[in-house]
């Protein structure tokens, strides 16, 4: 089975989810995460659900806002339960989650992203368990890009999708530099990631946050199966 | 202002100088092509390149002289990348660094910016550091490369015990010193344990691309003498602080040594030296670009060289340069003031 490999339209087009979403349709790209890493992007967006070109993708997940500067938390919950007879994954930072009872509405559709070292919580298993034991049904987003700023030997990113392997929903891959920020990868953290691939299976779905110009979306893309250990050929 | 404009003013026609500048880009280009193809770097880890490359002075038998500087989270994948660099690099036919592993490996920035100095600052240490500064560039992405060299120059520019104020810096100043003598040390080392292997190649490069580095960085810290300052920079003059002239600092050095010469040059117009500088480096990169002679000095002995015509051209251009040096250290009143303040004691 090769895996499913796509994008966050934050990623290609930053807020502007149409623009990230006609790069992929156009290159038959069958992954997609809609993006709204802002508060105040969530309702423009949820709002224009029914008119995007969605109907060609194979998998389909929505990111929550990662911060609440203009939305209180329960506006949030609220918009994100829209969301539910969509079936879609809704990713969610652990971090911005005050009131478990609130998320946990979402059910099963509520996937709990491990955090880069900015964070106070949801960097580790040991951070992250308290979160699941709270949140029951909620799923696992495996950032590995994230695992590997914590921790670059990988180890804890084994220990992650080893703790959470039945709760593993999707994965977010990109390189994470010590400044935070989601690029496209490197060599480096090609070799990196290939280390903890054999606890990747193939059915999870991969969405790239490289934040990189269109021209390189298919470069990635192979970026991206040699990281899974597969053979090089673009979606 | 730099060595094209200064040969304008001269009506002077350094061909060899602008062949190198000319293959320099090309082949940094393609470095870069590799680079970026290969995805060797991010923002973390940049190519640094130094050494006639950098200098944009590259001739046919150039080594290429780089390290993977890592500013970043210890990752025991960053040894794999620089194998994985030093093969392609070998695939794409350049010429590897020198024997003394300073260069072709993993170099970290918390040794260059923290170990200034002290038991811990290794020659290579030493070497790798003072050539950040003086002759190097990145190969394609300069985030860690640009985070780097303002962490060095910070740490030259900000340790004092007064309050900041505009001065030449002494600290950096006296490292250039060091590391010129070290280099200057370091080749009758190499004489001895090298058995005078390419002895006469490296004396040649002593006398002329050496100190010519050494001379730049040392302009170069003359001009953040304040009255210097007021010109180039009034706004840094009138509002002084450790950002501003390390970001004025960073300008300086990130132009290539001859750019640095030739602006001061132009600065005094003193014609007799700039031609004595540039006219004999021209002849020195005209000579070193041809296979046969730069093979012939590799091969030289010591004991040989008193007659060997060859050898004694070069000599004549290093006096030369040496002369034109002098000219512009001792020779006008701006010039010898700062010289006889900080040359020496």
């Amino acid at each position: 089975m090769s895996p499913r490999i796509g994008f966050s339209t934050g990623a290609l087009a930053y807020s502007d989810f149409r623009t990230g979403l006609r790069m992929l349709v156009e290159r038959n790209v069958p992954v997609v995460e809609l993006s709204a890493l802002r508060d105040r992007e969530l309702q423009p967006l949820v709002e224009s659900l029914d008119s995007l070109p969605l109907s060609g993708f194979s998998y389909i997940s929505f990111h929550a806002p990662s911060s609440l500067t203009h939305l209180r938390e329960i506006d949030v919950v609220t918009l994100l339960r829209s969301l539910i007879p969509r079936r879609w994954p809704i990713i969610v930072h652990p971090d911005i989650i005050s009131d478990f009872s609130l998320w946990s509405s979402l059910g099963s559709l509520l996937c709990i992203e491990n955090m880069d070292k900015r964070k106070p919580i949801g960097r580790t298993v040991a951070e992250l368990e308290p979160v699941f034991q709270k949140l029951p049904e909620a799923t696992f987003c495996f950032d590995i890009g994230h695992a590997r700023q914590i921790d670059p030997t990988m180890s804890e990113a084994s220990r992650l999708l080893k703790q959470f392997a039945n709760r593993l929903q999707e994965v977010h891959m990109s390189e994470v530099g010590s400044n935070s920020k989601h690029e496209g990868m490197s060599f480096t953290a090609v070799s990196a990631f290939q280390k903890v691939s054999h606890l990747i299976p193939a059915s999870v779905p991969i969405v790239l946050e490289s934040v990189i110009p269109e021209e390189k979306i298919e470069q990635e893309i192979r970026l991206a199966l040699s990281a899974l250990h597969k053979a090089a050929s673009a979606a | 202002m730099g060595v094209e404009s200064l040969a304008k003013s001269l009506n002077a026609d350094w061909s060899s100088i602008w062949n190198a500048a000319k293959e320099s880009d090309a082949q940094r280009n393609r470095l870069k092509g590799i680079v970026d193809r290969e995805k060797i770097d991010s923002s973390d880890i940049s190519v640094v390149v130094f050494g006639s490359l950098a200098r944009r002075e590259w001739t046919s038998g150039s080594d290429l002289d780089w390290t993977l500087l890592i500013d970043g989270e210890a990752d025991h994948e960053h040894a794999n990348t620089a194998h994985r660099l030093r093969s392609v690099l070998e695939e794409e036919k350049f010429q590897n660094p020198g024997a003394t592993e300073t260069f072709g490996t993993l170099t970290f920035s918390h040794d260059l910016v923290h170990q200034i100095g002290g038991l811990d600052d290794s020659n290579r240490n030493t070497t790798r550091r003072l050539l950040m500064l003086l002759e190097s560039m990145p190969a394609s992405r300069r985030d860690a490369y640009g985070r780097v060299v303002r962490g060095i120059l910070r740490r030259y520019l900000e340790n004092d015990y007064r309050d900041f104020r505009l001065k030449v810096p002494r600290f950096l100043l006296n490292d250039f010193h060091r590391y010129w003598r070290t280099i200057c040390v370091d080749y009758a080392s190499k004489y001895r344990d090298q058995a005078a292997k390419k002895w006469g190649l490296r004396n040649v490069k002593l006398r002329l691309s050496r100190k010519l580095i050494f001379a730049a960085g040392v302009l170069s810290c003359f001009r953040c003498d304040p009255g210097w300052i007021a010109i180039d920079a009034p706004d840094l003059a009138k509002t002084p602080d450790v950002d501003g002239l390390v970001e004025y600092m960073e300008k300086l050095i990130g132009q290539t040594p001859l750019d640095i010469i030739a602006s001061v040059l132009e600065k005094f117009g003193d014609k007799t030296a700039a031609g004595h500088i540039f006219n004999s480096y021209n002849d020195f990169l005209e000579k070193l670009d041809n296979p046969s002679i730069r093979k012939h000095l590799e091969k030289l002995k010591p004991e040989n060289a008193k007659d060997d015509s060859i050898f004694q051209e070069m000599m004549v251009l290093s006096e030369s340069f040496e002369l034109g040096l002098e000219r512009l250290f001792f020779d006008n009143d701006a010039m010898d003031l700062l010289t006889k303040k900080y040359g020496v004691f």
